[in-house]
């Protein structure tokens, strides 16, 4: 039996956004090194191809004219949009991919995927038969997250990793700069009268949500702090973003300058690259920041920093007190999680390295662990937790077979397996169901089977999880030809009821 | 004005709702799938054209 080729051309497809560009980093790296003398290229949309311009791990960036395709099929002329799109795929088509690597999670991606006309694909794809369908384990659990985020402790970067199939090293994200940026940036900093070997801390007061945004007085309140102990201030943004940073620069006073506007993202990157510090919320900038080693300071509200923190060793991460948290709203009117988190904590840990000993926020240091995973640690055991260890342990024993953590029973983890208990029971119910249907037909099993599937949606916990990965399963059933649907649903309950059995045995 | 088949067809939204009949029933042809694809590309927009940035 002659040994399957080793798969050679990879394309990873991740339009947007920046961040999540800088997050899958890794997996170009990984790819290139598993698979030696590899070609890796990288689906992406114009504008978030900055995290990736002299990436030393890719090898071609496909850039993807969303907007463009989108404001022409919104214009009447639908047929010149559908001959852009056709023209971006059919290039895709020709470069003969074998495997199509799709992390991103939008329908519209997934409906380009089977254009690609890749040799296998990872990930979401929209298939012939009429329905969208995630077939790998790794990319289930992406979509299952966030049913229930207390049961993931994964970061996104170590899911994309998993999803991709390639082992953590210790490496982190990557980001490159060109040695004319570098010089750009020396030269940007020289003009504003900071020496690039002083002490720079680089603000980054915008993010991409309202509710992202740590409030400006909190940054006028630091940045005063950290002139008065001779840091300079460099406030960053986007044109957008250029009143709001002008004013909190100014406020500053003389030791701050104000970047914002005037930069492209790149740029503003070269410029953090000078920075001893680095204070920001969820934002592209705090994945860059994190990429370059720079010492990054993450102020989280809505978001989870588990599955979206500073990647790699020695940051911070400040979150404050709501009960709601993570919410992941996009607009917020009392903000109360961004404002308890004072400027006062970051400037003890911006200067002494180390979390404050009686905080008043939750505050996190990050790392990597042992076998490459980023962990969040909080600097006191009694601040908010973003997962259940237990929990963390039932899901990951799903997918997983050398996850093997059943920690010592406590009435909480007794509990969970109990309901996990209750759910198996149900699914074993639904496979009868579809049992008997095949070999009677009687439509009666098949609205059995749907009533027992829609009473799932009553279980909370890792019950939720494991419904929503059964749905995932369900909703990837090729509908074509009818004939199978029922043989193959049936299997996808028996696999997910064996791997959630084997988790609890 | 009356509107000739052709024309009927002549829109997305006509030529999406055309395909979805066919969806779950046949197998879909590359040109159709394209279709779909630029349907829902047709509806995305970031946050930033959100205006979520404009504050």
């Amino acid at each position: 039996m002659t040994k399957p080729a080793c798969p050679q051309k990879f394309l990873v497809v991740l339009p947007s956004n920046l961040g999540d560009v800088i997050m899958a980093t890794p997996v170009l790296e990984g790819l290139k090194r598993k698979h030696k003398d590899s070609f890796v290229a990288f689906f992406v949309e114009e504008g978030f191809d900055a995290g990736l311009l002299t990436n030393p791990w890719c090898d071609s960036i496909i850039g993807f004219q969303r907007r463009e395709i989108r404001n022409v099929l919104n214009t009447g002329r639908w047929r010149d949009g559908r001959s852009l799109l056709a023209e971006i795929t059919e290039r895709i088509s020709l470069e003969q991919f074998d495997v199509i690597l799709n992390l991103s999670q939008p329908n519209y991606i997934s409906s380009l995927v089977p254009l690609f006309n890749g040799k296998t694909v990872v990930g979401q794809q929209y298939l012939r038969e009429g329905n969208h369908c995630v077939g790998d384990d790794w990319s289930q659990y992406l979509y299952a997250i966030p049913f229930y985020r207390m049961g993931n402790n994964l970061h996104a970067t170590d899911v994309y990793r998993r999803i991709a199939g390639v082992k953590s090293h210790r490496g982190g994200c990557t980001l490159t700069l060109s040695a004319e940026e570098k010089a750009w940036a020396r030269g940007f900093l020289a003009s504003r009268g900071i020496d690039p070997g002083d002490r720079i801390a680089v603000f980054q007061p915008g993010a991409a949500l309202p509710s992202k945004c740590w409030p400006p007085e909190h940054f006028v309140s630091l940045g005063k702090l950290l002139a008065a102990d001779g840091w300079n201030i460099c406030v960053t943004g986007a044109p957008v973003e250029q009143e709001v940073a002008a004013t909190i620069a100014t406020r500053i006073g003389t030791r701050a300058v104000c970047a914002a506007g005037e930069t492209s993202f790149r740029q503003s990157v070269a410029l953090l690259s000078f920075g001893q510090a680095c204070v920001t919320g969820d934002t592209a900038q705090m994945h860059a920041s994190a990429a370059l080693g720079v010492p990054t300071y993450a102020i989280f509200g809505p978001t989870n920093p588990v599955e979206t923190g500073p990647y790699g060793d020695g940051h911070y991460v400040f979150s404050g007190h709501c009960p709601q948290m993570p919410c992941f709203k996009s607009e917020c009117t009392s903000q109360e999680c961004m404002k308890s988190i004072a400027p006062e904590i970051v400037f003890g840990c911006i200067q002494t390295g180390r979390g404050p000993d009686l905080p008043l926020c939750n505050v996190y240091r990050t790392s990597c662990k042992a076998d490459g995973d980023f962990e969040l640690s909080p600097c006191d055991p009694g601040m908010h937790r973003y997962f259940r260890e237990e929990d963390v342990c039932l899901v990951r024993n799903i997918f997983d077979d050398r996850w093997n953590c059943l920690p010592g029973a406590s009435a909480d983890f007794a509990h969970s397996v109990a309901e996990l208990g209750k759910w198996l029971e149900m699914v074993s119910d639904m496979c009868n169901a579809l049992n008997r249907f095949e070999s009677l037909r009687d439509p009666m099993d098949i609205r059995k089977f749907e009533q027992i599937r829609r009473s799932l949606s009553g279980f909370a916990g890792v019950g939720a999880f494991c419904t929503a990965l059964l749905n995932i399963r369900l909703n990837s059933v090729p509908l074509l030809p009818p004939e199978h649907a029922a043989g193959r649903t049936l299997d996808a309950c028996w696999k997910t009821h064996k791997q959630v059995g084997k988790a609890i045995s | 004005m009356v509107r000739t088949e052709q024309s009927k067809e002549d829109t997305l939204a006509d030529a999406v709702a055309k395909i979805r009949e066919k969806a779950g029933t046949g197998m879909l042809t590359d040109e159709e799938i394209l279709v779909f694809a630029c349907a829902e590309i047709a509806r995305t927009y970031t946050y930033e054209e959100k205006g979520y940035l404009r504050r």
